[in-house]
């Protein structure tokens, strides 16, 4: 079911008793009349992030069994059954940073593929890429936006998934309405674009009368000042270029939003934002913060009164899972939300949809240890035909920065590299050729036992049915399986959870505790490549 | 398992992971174990000025004998690898200041060499001291106060100005009704972004802002938006234009006055014939169409959008030599740092006729601008970053029952607002006799102050909505109390900060040790790797009755690597136990169980009650307290991260402080009067 969140403005303020109206910037003018919509279907393709933060319980996430077209949703990915055309599930795309990571870590490497020297500065995000290439054919070049209230100021860069080719963090919007009115009214005025190229040009004038006197050091950061006019002037210059008449037509039906009081109210106005700045051509690429990674938001409109972030470190408290699982089921049903909206708006050629491609998912797998392998992706959309659906694709480490090259590629972005990566993910735009799980070859068994020194080779599970953070289990080829027991998950300092998934020798001292063989005091492992 | 083969995995990550850390949440207290020696010395910042000098054969000596062999380049200690000291490289100049920082607060402090090893004789201590003060502290044998950075504007910075500049209102009205309370965001904040916490740890931090785009088009909605809210206002124009009607018709001469005028104040005096004639450029154009208000109200908009407005700019002579400020850059300094807003009329005034130069003046001008109601910004803006309670405004995750909130908010501005307006001493941060409180915490406190002036605060008297009476039927603001119990006093235990420093459910003694640790006595921390769960010292603990939170701590905490900082973190933590998450008195948790406020602090001193606790932090930590004050105020004062050269400032001020009982004001005024302050350099 579609439902629609655009509250009339009107009685969203009468509703809140708030004394404020914002000011909307002008009023509409009529619509200039130019050619129908005979774009290309290249120019019509649009790009959607849709991050949260915390992770996910990778036993709720986790698909088991079934094929690369026949599969079971998980429980988490339940609300997407109604999408199961639509979308191409992803696992076994490591983050790049190959060691887990901590929360600034996780978002930062998110849409960059990579961690910069400076804690402020960082390399582009890959949406910007895109926004560079693709963004001036629309009236504005991307949107970056977020529907957590929570800001960390601890740690500033938590609070920043996008950077632009400068490295600078691109403070995302919190305001829908404010978004609305940039979006949909303002520069779309031809009398207040005319006033502000004005203006623009007063300010120019300005910095040199002003900028001659300053000091060199000064003058130097003073340029940003000069930088930033020229990107109004380049916005306004996008919104002249773009003024046609389909746009006018669509923009006209639509009414005026309002953000709605909580958090969930929030994001569902945003998403709505996207999806109508999508069908009218406002902009092709967006990205959304759903839940900072750090969230203290708590989700109190479905009965969640624990911070999400405090929910997600489950381990220690596996009272928390089903709340959690609950707040991670919601995100994914925004997304199939957000779908049925994009479905129900008729594009030139199919729908919005059709011509998009969404991806929704976390810097981390695992909520507690914060693990960066097998990370929870999903794409959405078939970005113009392009995008194989309907697909669950078990890759094998395969990277992020791949999957992000790939996706810039399909966007119509010619760009050989990113973010070190310099092969395009394969198996979007063609059926995986991977096998699904690793194959066990028969070869997982005890290898050597002297002593109580222990060899054995298997497949590297996670266990979070037991209460015990430090247990992992190998599964070995006669179907039974060994515990491990590795100290905060740490094996000569470095984190099992990387290598879950693959197929490793270990090598230790075996012990038997309540009829079960233990392998503890772990001295050495090998992962098979 | 190969102890040391882990060591340096986890050194390696921790390396990583270092690089994208905050500047703000940093290592350990200064414990002295290897181990938080290595996690402090891991956070560089990158403005740092000193060039990398070439150490003296002697000091080389002295690093040889008694520091490398320990912490040498193969495996160092702590991972402290001291021999690039030795060959620095000019490239290095900025981990090598902090490096030597490091070094040498360990040494002056006698934390190095560790306990087990012979200390340092006096030559070769002081050897050390010496090298840090000629290269690090001095410049040339003289003191300097560094690059003056250029200031930008922060959002509430701008917001207040345009407030000042127009003679408007814009902020949002302290108002209650049932459904809003007066936390909700102006109209400025919700056009303009949130600025974020620099390396000085507040917003207005200028290498932050220089490295953060100005939002244009915001910037240009917030300037058309108070120009709306101007026009609406004939008060306003009265007071800016001389004329309320906006039909009237100016003459030349008397246009010409009023624009130069408002240019002057728009750019803060900040002196630029160039433009003052583009200004008055566009009024012409404009008059030329249309009417004299709307001319006047173009040439005003045309003087918003002048980088002078936005920035604050000074007048610079390109020297290596600190030298004095303009009066009227001093006055902007001065009026941004106590009202976080441009100058007032008088402050223009005195500043124009000359009289601001005489130390009388300046003292007075302070006094006068310490009386007024929009002090409240070193409250809201200053202590409102500093402790983190804008926290519970900037986060609206906090909104629980918006009027709880903003009555918790306020006690904590209150208390602030407290210190200045009575002078008090600024260790009653820490405890205190009196209290603002919530009327319905009243219990438990006793007299109030007989006037209403003094029980209430009167800093928002210009901030009460016009449907004044509404306010009084909805929400009743803190009072002041005096403390009768031995439970409140002191903002540390304030429900704010009890409340920010929890999660809603429980209390976190760990952050709220961190946060003392941290805000009140001014470590830096970071946030350790591989922490194992609670849950496992519990399982530890299995069958032992009576496990209280202070037992699980302890066991979980029990590795001398995770003692080294916790030793410091959980007993502050833990002695606040006795307030809930939401900062209400209690002896018991949830199951029962009693709750016990008590620890032993490192030096061994025991206390039993968050008042003793309040007592032991006054007396084992007040010179840090004191000298974190010091450097958080400076730091917000001048928008910069404070450095080694502002050492001898901060020192003098602390003397000062020392022999005026540390009062508020002397802080303040020590602040205003430091070469730092009144003085700019400009490489």
């Amino acid at each position: 079911m579609t439902r629609s969140y655009l509250i009339p403005r009107r009685t969203f303020l009468r509703g809140s008793g708030a004394a404020m109206a914002l000011p909307l910037l002008e009023i509409m003018s009529p619509a200039v009349s130019r050619a129908a919509d005979t774009t290309d279907r290249k120019d019509r393709l649009r790009m959607c992030v849709l991050y949260k933060g915390c992770g996910v319980n990778p036993n709720a996430w986790d698909i088991t069994g079934g094929s690369e077209t026949k599969f079971e949703l998980s429980k988490l990915l339940a609300p997407l059954e109604s999408h199961k055309r639509d979308i191409t599930i992803l696992r076994g795309i490591d983050s790049n940073l190959r060691a887990n990571g901590g929360h600034v870590q996780a978002t930062l490497a998110f849409m960059t593929g990579e961690l910069k020297k400076s804690n402020f500065k960082q390399s582009v995000s890959f949406d910007q890429v895109i926004a560079d290439a693709i963004g001036g054919s629309t009236p504005v070049k991307s949107l970056v936006l977020r529907g957590d209230p929570y800001i960390d100021q601890g740690d500033p860069s938590e609070n920043y998934l996008s950077y632009d080719l400068q490295g600078n963090p691109l403070p995302a919007e919190p305001d829908p309405e404010v978004v609305f009115s940039r979006l949909f009214r303002g520069f779309d005025n031809a009398g207040y674009r005319a006033k502000t190229v004005s203006v623009l040009d007063q300010i120019k004038e300005s910095y040199g009368a002003v900028a001659g006197k300053a000091s060199a050091r000064d003058k130097k950061t003073l340029e940003q000042y000069l930088e930033s006019v020229r990107d109004v002037e380049k916005r306004i210059g996008q919104f002249q270029s773009s003024d046609d008449s389909v746009r006018q037509k669509r923009i006209a039906g639509i009414k005026e939003i309002a953000g709605g009081s909580h958090m969930g109210d929030r994001i569902h106005a945003m998403l709505d934002l996207i999806a109508l700045a999508f069908w009218t051509n406002t902009t092709r690429v967006a990205s959304l913060m759903m839940a900072h990674t750090e969230s203290r938001g708590t989700y109190e409109f479905i009965g969640i009164k624990r911070e999400f972030h405090a929910l997600s470190h489950f381990v220690r408290w596996r009272g928390k899972i089903p709340q959690y699982d609950k707040v991670n089921r919601w995100h994914v049903g925004q997304l199939s939300g957000f779908l049925d909206k994009l479905k129900s708006y008729q594009d030139a050629e199919g729908t919005v949809l059709d011509n998009s491609v969404v991806l929704f998912g976390s810097g981390i797998k695992h909520g507690d240890y914060h693990s960066v392998a097998d990370l929870p992706l999903i794409l959405a959309g078939g970005c113009g035909g392009q995008i194989k659906l309907g697909r669950h694709v078990h890759y094998q480490h395969a990277t992020n920065s791949n999957l992000l090259l790939k996706l810039m590629n399909i966007m119509g972005v010619n760009r050989k590299q990113f973010a070190g990566s310099t092969e395009p993910l394969p198996g979007i735009t063609e059926m995986g050729t991977f096998r699904p799980e690793v194959v066990d070859d028969g070869s997982w068994k005890v290898q050597s036992v002297k002593g109580n020194q222990v060899v054995l080779k298997g497949l590297l599970k996670i266990s979070v049915t037991d209460d015990d953070p430090n247990l992992y289990v190998l599964q070995l080829s006669d179907g039974t399986q060994r515990e491990i027991r590795a100290s905060f998950g740490n094996i000569n300092g470095s984190k099992l959870d990387v290598y879950v998934g693959s197929v490793m020798t270990v090598t230790g001292r075996l012990k038997t505790a309540a009829g079960k063989q233990v392998i503890t005091n772990v001295n050495r492992f090998e992962v098979q490549k | 398992m190969n102890c040391r083969l882990l060591t340096r995995n986890n050194t390696k990550r921790r390396n990583a992971l270092s690089d994208a850390d905050s500047p703000q949440r940093r290592a350990c207290p200064g414990a002295g174990t290897w181990l938080c020696f290595s996690a402090l010395w891991l956070v560089f910042g990158p403005f740092q000025e000193a060039g990398a000098a070439v150490v003296p054969q002697r000091l080389a000596g002295v690093l040889r004998s008694r520091c490398l062999e320990c912490h040498a380049a193969d495996d160092p200690s702590g991972d402290v690898d001291l021999s690039v000291v030795l060959s620095p490289k000019v490239s290095d100049s900025a981990s090598l200041t902090k490096l030597w920082t490091r070094v040498e607060k360990m040494v002056a402090s006698g934390k190095m060499p560790p306990k087990d090893e012979q200390p340092l004789s006096k030559t070769q201590r002081d050897s050390v001291l010496a090298w840090y003060r000629e290269n690090y502290v001095l410049r040339d044998d003289k003191e300097h106060i560094g690059p003056t950075p250029l200031r930008r504007l922060t959002r509430y910075e701008l917001e207040n100005t345009l407030e000042e500049l127009l003679q408007i209102r814009l902020k949002q009205p302290y108002v209650f009704s049932p459904q809003s309370a007066g936390l909700l965001p102006s109209t400025i904040e919700r056009l303009y972004p949130a600025d974020t916490a620099g390396q000085s740890g507040f917003d207005n931090d200028a290498v932050r802002l220089r490295d953060v785009k100005v939002p244009m088009e915001k910037y240009l909605a917030c300037v058309d938006y108070a120009l709306r809210v101007f026009g609406q206002s004939s008060e306003a124009r009265q007071k800016l234009f001389g004329f309320s009607d906006k039909s009237t018709k100016l003459a030349a001469a008397d246009a010409e006055r009023i624009v130069n005028r408002f240019a002057r104040r728009a750019s803060r005096g900040y002196e630029n014939s160039a433009e003052r004639k583009l200004i008055l450029a566009a009024y012409l154009k404009s008059a030329r169409k249309g009417t004299s208000y709307q001319a006047l109200r173009d040439a005003a908009r045309r003087a918003l959008v002048s980088p002078s407005f936005l920035y604050r700019l000074e007048v610079s002579r390109e020297s290596k030599q600190p030298y004095e400020v303009s009066l009227t850059e001093l006055a902007t300094r001065l009026s941004y740092f106590l009202w976080a807003s441009m100058p007032d009329e008088e402050l223009f005034r005195v500043a124009e006729d000359g009289s601001l130069g005489e130390e009388a003046v300046l003292r007075k001008q302070v006094e006068r601008m310490l009386d007024s109601p929009k002090r409240i910004a070193l409250a809201e803006n200053f202590a409102g970053q500093w402790l983190g309670f804008d926290g519970i405004k900037r986060n609206p995750v906090y909104y629980r029952g918006e009027k709880w909130t903003r009555g918790v908010y306020d006690e904590l501005l209150f208390s602030f607002d407290e210190l200045i307006k009575s002078d008090r001493s600024i260790l009653e941060i820490v405890d205190a006799d009196w209290v603002y409180v919530r009327p319905e915490l009243h219990r438990g406190t006793g007299g109030r102050p007989k006037s209403d002036k003094a029980r209430f605060a009167d800093i928002f008297a210009e901030r009460r909505s016009r449907e004044g009476l509404q306010v009084e039927a909805f929400y009743r603001p803190p009072e002041l109390r005096s403390v009768k119990n031995n439970r409140l006093g002191g903002m540390i235990t304030s429900t704010g900060i009890l409340r920010v420093t929890s999660s809603p459910n429980e209390t976190k003694p760990i952050r709220r040790g961190v946060w003392l640790l941290e805000t009140i006595i001014g470590e830096e921390m970071k946030p350790p790797d591989n922490v194992p769960p609670l849950s496992e010292s519990q399982k530890k603990l299995g069958k032992q009755k009576a496990t209280g939170i202070a037992e699980i701590l302890k066991l979980h905490t029990e590795k001398p690597a995770c003692r080294s900082c916790h030793q410091h973190i959980d007993p502050l933590g833990l002695g606040l136990e006795n307030f809930s998450p939401i900062g209400r008195w209690r002896t018991a948790y949830k199951d029962r169980k009693p709750v016990r406020s008590g620890g032993v602090l490192p030096n061994g001193r025991k206390f039993s009650s968050p008042k003793q606790l309040k007592q032991e932090l006054l007396t084992f930590y007040r010179q840090q307290i004191v000298d974190n004050m010091i450097r958080k105020m400076m730091a917000y004062a001048l928008g910069r991260k404070m450095q080694p050269h502002d050492r001898p400032t901060i020192k003098r001020i602390h003397d000062e402080l020392v022999k005026n009982d540390y009062r508020m004001f002397v802080l303040i005024e020590q602040i205003v009067m430091s070469p730092q302050f009144r003085k700019r350099q400009d490489q």
